[in-house]
């Protein structure tokens, strides 16, 4: 995979650092397009990769370990701490950019609905898992994803006993974390995969420590891709990575270039990224990094091709503006609820397999709520404090520029990363911001970007765009 | 995927139930009728469809339509209706840009307006304008912005951001968010920024930032153009996307029927105000049922060069009217079209050094249409000789009254929803008298029903008295705000005399307080309908 290296028609700007911000954390402020513009696509790659695998892990609560008796014994409902980890997950995107953006792809790769699984502890435990495997190895995050409670009660894998066995863990096992449906297993190697990884339905007291109980796992003889042997769940994944290795690098690659380049796979990208994913013995983090500083990523044909998620979309604007929002307002209850009416409620997904993304976001349902909640969030930064948006204006193209036209170019560019807009859509962008502000103030210089009017101005403006369809790409 | 989870879907929808979804965001582009309607991923349970709310509403007074006309800029009064009684003063204070005598149009021995305006002269003659003096409101403010937003909100308080048409709207349409109806209630032309139309909680026009944009809106039946995207992974998805958009934005396609439903009216000119007049024609000729529009002329904040500037403007926006209510003439609908003009505020009366104005206070308010049934004035004119310390005028008329009084006297507004819409002034009312007294749909003598009919609000429901002359076979019908049916049609055949009749039985409807219909049809021919408020 070539390198991308800025040159000739190609400089490095701040689309290209607009757009790295977009597919690998939230958007991109202002500030953060100043910091890297005179630095390298490399650079920027590695200081974002690098930078997300330092962070530490979020703090664990004081009900990280309580069992189910703890949490009845507490006072509140499980709803309540529920709620306060998924606004603390709106808390780590807003912080944490690239290494949340991961446990978001990750956690829709291993799915659990905390809802099914109905343990707040769990659910902690679950996510301290995906956030420090995030950037780690492939096989292990695996084998621990299904150790963890959560999971093995989200799949049943605590109902996976000798004599009495469960399919259910061992079918997604490969369906839908390692190989793709269908692809490279049969249902004999279900059957004796779930014989394997029985064993763990022991609570150390109830909904609290899973163990591993010996009484209750199937000690016989199991054969599994063609091996045979009184295979226990370490074993399982020995296996599976040591026959199936070629179809995990592909499966696993394929998702991780659609989830960040484009919905249309580029078989030559992805099969240079399995080949990488193989050499480096399934490590996570520099298949990512060449896949981010390839040229085929900053390539423009990519750009704007994916249907942003709700969380982008709601993320994505308040990152980029970094607005100062209204005090009164629970910021990350209203993300999470927000995105949960716009389809994406976070630690559960709409299925077993995920959110499938692209066009599933999109119907006449979701689609004005998408209008109505980016408005939304424009609306709380306006009545906080209006000036901001001036102050803005002023950052992104100066306060010297009087051409409407290039002065709309610009903020739509920024907004949009930049994606070409209709002209009919461009002369009403224009006529919006031209707004209350009477034409004689253009024609005789009595209005600048230091005028009053500005705030106003650029908040229809920023109005207005949020309702185009290009706006609900990334 | 086979091994999904059992009662995966069933849960799924339940857990999406509306009830913590926070509406207080706001619509800008509104029209979303979507934004109301159910559906869950592919399942999509059916949105409450309203074909009767044009029907119920037209059948009451909904057929009056009003037009808003704003020009933009700070309109000059003095210029626009001259006072004849104070002449000289007038003159004096503007050596370089008053109108002289011999180029005014006399509208009676005190008052002319400039000849340019002579496209109007025949409606002041056939007394179908009506012109209300000094109209502006106390303490001034000079700036286009704040004034204005204060012209919109009627109020100075910033902290207010809804509008009178839109307080006005979100009062009357309690269930206008979850129900909204199938045609806009307001389009507005130009001037997206204005809060006319804004509530609190959403806004209540079809709002476009220019005519040309309304025009391909009318013609294709889709809010975006949809073609030549490209056939590239982005083209395709940016088709998706307007595909989806148009769909989702379904007052496109009722604008699209009213449009096709009209045939064109060829007299109008090829500029900006007469393209927005135009299409308003079609849309009220087409029968789209939209009872409010507002359209936009911009340029009059004439500080320089005034006359040449303000006649243009002047030129245009009468004969952009003379033509409007002759395509409406034709076709039987001018007495049913009110216009209005309005302006954030009046000019200095002294000239300034570079023939033009500087911004002043009050200024006259227009009105146009048949309905009006007379020509003549409104209020008195404010003295040229006492000034304040500016140099401008003293209003005598709050323009929260006029508001009120068009409410009140053309749309037939309620007190209560007049309430709501004029806040920062108490109004008074001008006294139009635009027949909303409910007379104007019960004078026909040779009926068999008389005299008045009249809901009353009792404790267990709603009766309707009425007396009729001669024996008719009589059918009640009552409709909600949105056109729904509300219980049982009455259907019989009544003697002559006083009757009583229970219109709701509000132990058998459970309804909210707010405004309905009553429809009453004698002997499948003759149709009364008028609202009444449920307390």
């Amino acid at each position: 995979m070539k390198p991308y290296t800025p040159s000739g028609k190609d400089q490095w700007n701040a689309e290209q650092i607009n757009l790295v911000f977009r597919r690998l954390g939230f958007g991109c402020s202002l500030s953060e397009i100043d910091l890297y513009l005179n630095s390298s696509p490399g650079a920027l790659i590695d200081d974002i990769v690098d930078g997300a695998s330092s962070i530490d892990v979020t703090p664990a609560p004081e009900w990280s370990q309580w069992d189910n008796k703890q949490f009845n014994n507490s006072g509140n409902n499980k709803n309540y701490y529920h709620t306060l980890w998924q606004k603390q997950a709106f808390k780590d995107i807003d912080n944490n950019g690239f290494r949340e953006r991961l446990s978001l792809f990750w956690s829709n790769h291993f799915v659990i609905e905390y809802k099914d699984v109905n343990q707040p502890a769990y659910l902690y435990q679950y996510y301290t898992l995906i956030q420090s495997h995030a950037l780690g190895n492939f096989k292990t995050f695996v084998s621990e994803m299904g150790l963890a409670p959560a999971m093995l009660r989200y799949l049943n894998g605590y109902d996976n006993k000798k004599n009495n066995p469960n399919e259910n863990y061992a079918r997604e096992l490969y369906e839908l974390f390692t190989l793709g449906e269908g692809n490279g297993y049969t249902q004999e190697d279900i059957t004796e995969t779930a014989r394997a990884l029985t064993g763990y339905n022991r609570y150390k007291t109830y909904l609290g420590v899973i163990e591993f109980n010996e009484t209750t796992f199937d000690k016989g003889s199991k054969t599994i891709f063609g091996r045979t042997g009184n295979w226990g769940y370490s074993d399982v994944i020995d296996i599976l990575f040591e026959e199936k290795k070629d179809l995990i690098a592909e499966f696993i690659c394929t998702k991780i270039y659609r989830y960040f380049v484009s919905p249309k796979v580029d078989s030559s990208i992805v099969s240079a990224m399995t080949k990488t994913i193989k050499e480096e013995d399934f490590e996570i983090l520099p298949v990512l990094k060449q896949l981010f500083k390839s040229e085929h990523f900053f390539d423009s044909v990519n750009n704007n091709v994916i249907i942003k998620s709700p969380i982008d979309l709601m993320l994505g604007l308040h990152h980029s503006l970094s607005f100062q929002y209204q005090d009164n307002v629970d910021l990350e209850l209203n993300m999470r609820n927000k995105c949960r009416d716009m389809g994406q409620e976070i630690f559960s997904p709409v299925d077993v397999a995920g959110w499938q993304g692209n066009h599933d976001w999109i119907n006449s349902e979701t689609l004005p709520k998408r209008w109505e909640f980016a408005d939304y969030l424009l609306i709380k930064y306006w009545q906080k404090n209006k000036n901001q948006f001036k102050t803005f204006i002023q950052d992104l193209v100066g306060t010297d520029e009087i051409d409407l036209r290039a002065i709309v170019t610009q903020l739509k560019d920024f907004m949009f990363c930049p994606c070409e807009i209709k002209e009919e859509e461009m002369t009403d962008a224009i006529n919006t911001f031209i707004g209350e502000v009477p034409e004689s103030y253009f024609e005789d210089g009595t209005w600048s970007l230091k005028s009053n009017s500005v705030s106003k101005q650029v908040y229809d403006l920023m109005r207005y765009l949020i309702t185009l369809p290009e706006f609900q790409l990334k | 995927m086979k091994h999904r989870k059992p009662n995966e879907l069933h849960l799924k929808s339940h857990d999406r139930d509306h009830s913590h979804w926070d509406r207080r965001g706001f619509l800008r582009t509104l029209g979303m009728a979507g934004a109301g309607a159910i559906s869950f991923g592919n399942s999509s349970l059916s949105v409450v469809e309203s074909p009767l709310l044009n029907k119920a509403l037209s059948d009451a007074y909904s057929d009056r339509i009003l037009v808003l006309i704003r020009l933009k800029g700070g309109n000059d009064g003095l210029n626009t209706i001259v006072p004849l009684n104070e002449f000289d003063l007038y003159a004096n204070k503007r050596p370089q840009i008053h109108i002289p005598e011999n180029k005014l149009y006399k509208l009676n021995d005190n008052f002319a307006m400039p000849n340019f305006m002579n496209s109007v002269a025949p409606m002041w003659g056939e007394g179908a304008m009506k012109v209300i003096h000094g109209v502006g409101y106390e303490n001034q403010n000079l700036s286009h912005f704040k004034s204005s937003e204060i012209w919109a909100t009627t109020t100075p308080d910033s902290e207010i951001s809804s509008g009178w048409m839109g307080r006005y709207y979100e009062g009357k349409y309690t269930d206008y968010i979850n129900n909204p109806p199938e045609k806009p209630l307001a389009i507005q032309i130009g001037g997206g920024g204005n809060m006319v139309f804004d509530g609190d909680l959403t806004t209540y026009s079809f709002s476009v930032s220019s005519p040309q944009r309304l025009k391909r809106v009318a013609e294709n039946g889709t809010l975006y153009d949809n073609q030549n995207n490209g056939d590239h992974l982005h083209g395709q998805q940016v088709s998706f996307l307007r595909e989806a958009s148009n769909t989702t934005f379904r007052y496109a396609s009722v604008i699209n029927d009213a449009y096709e439903r009209s045939k064109a009216f060829d007299a109008y000119a090829d500029n900006n105000l007469d393209l927005q007049m135009s299409l308003v024609s079609r849309f009220i000729k087409g029968g789209l049922g939209t009872k409010v529009y507002m359209v936009s002329l911009g340029g009059f904040d004439t500080h320089a060069n005034q006359p040449t500037r303000h006649e243009a403007l002047m030129t245009r926006l009468t004969k952009a009217i003379q033509t409007f209510y002759k395509d409406l003439e034709d076709y039987g609908m001018a007495d049913k079209v009110l216009s209005m003009t309005f302006s954030e505020f009046g000019r200095r009366v002294a000239e300034n050094g570079s023939n033009g104005t500087d911004h002043g206070s009050a200024a006259p308010i227009m009105l146009f249409g048949p309905a009006l049934q007379g020509s003549g004035f409104i209020g008195k004119h404010p003295s040229l000789s006492t000034l304040d310390k500016q140099g401008n005028m003293t209003s005598g008329i709050d323009f929260r009254s006029v508001y009120a009084s068009v409410l009140t006297d053309w749309l037939c507004a309620d007190p209560v929803d007049v309430g709501n819409a004029i806040i920062g002034s108490k109004p008074d009312l001008l006294g139009l008298g635009l027949g909303c007294d409910g007379s104007e749909n019960l004078t026909m003598t040779d009926d068999p029903l008389m005299p008045l009919h009249a809901a009353v609000n009792a404790d267990q429901g709603v009766s309707l008295y009425l007396t009729i002359n001669e024996s008719s076979q009589v059918q009640i019908a009552v409709f909600d705000v949105l056109g729904r049916k509300i219980g049982n049609t009455i259907d019989s055949r009544l003697s002559s005399g006083r009757h009583n009749l229970s219109l709701i039985d509000l132990a058998a409807h459970d309804l909210p307080s707010g405004q309905y219909f009553y429809k009453i049809t004698v002997n499948k021919d003759k149709t009364y309908s008028k609202s009444f408020m449920l307390k």
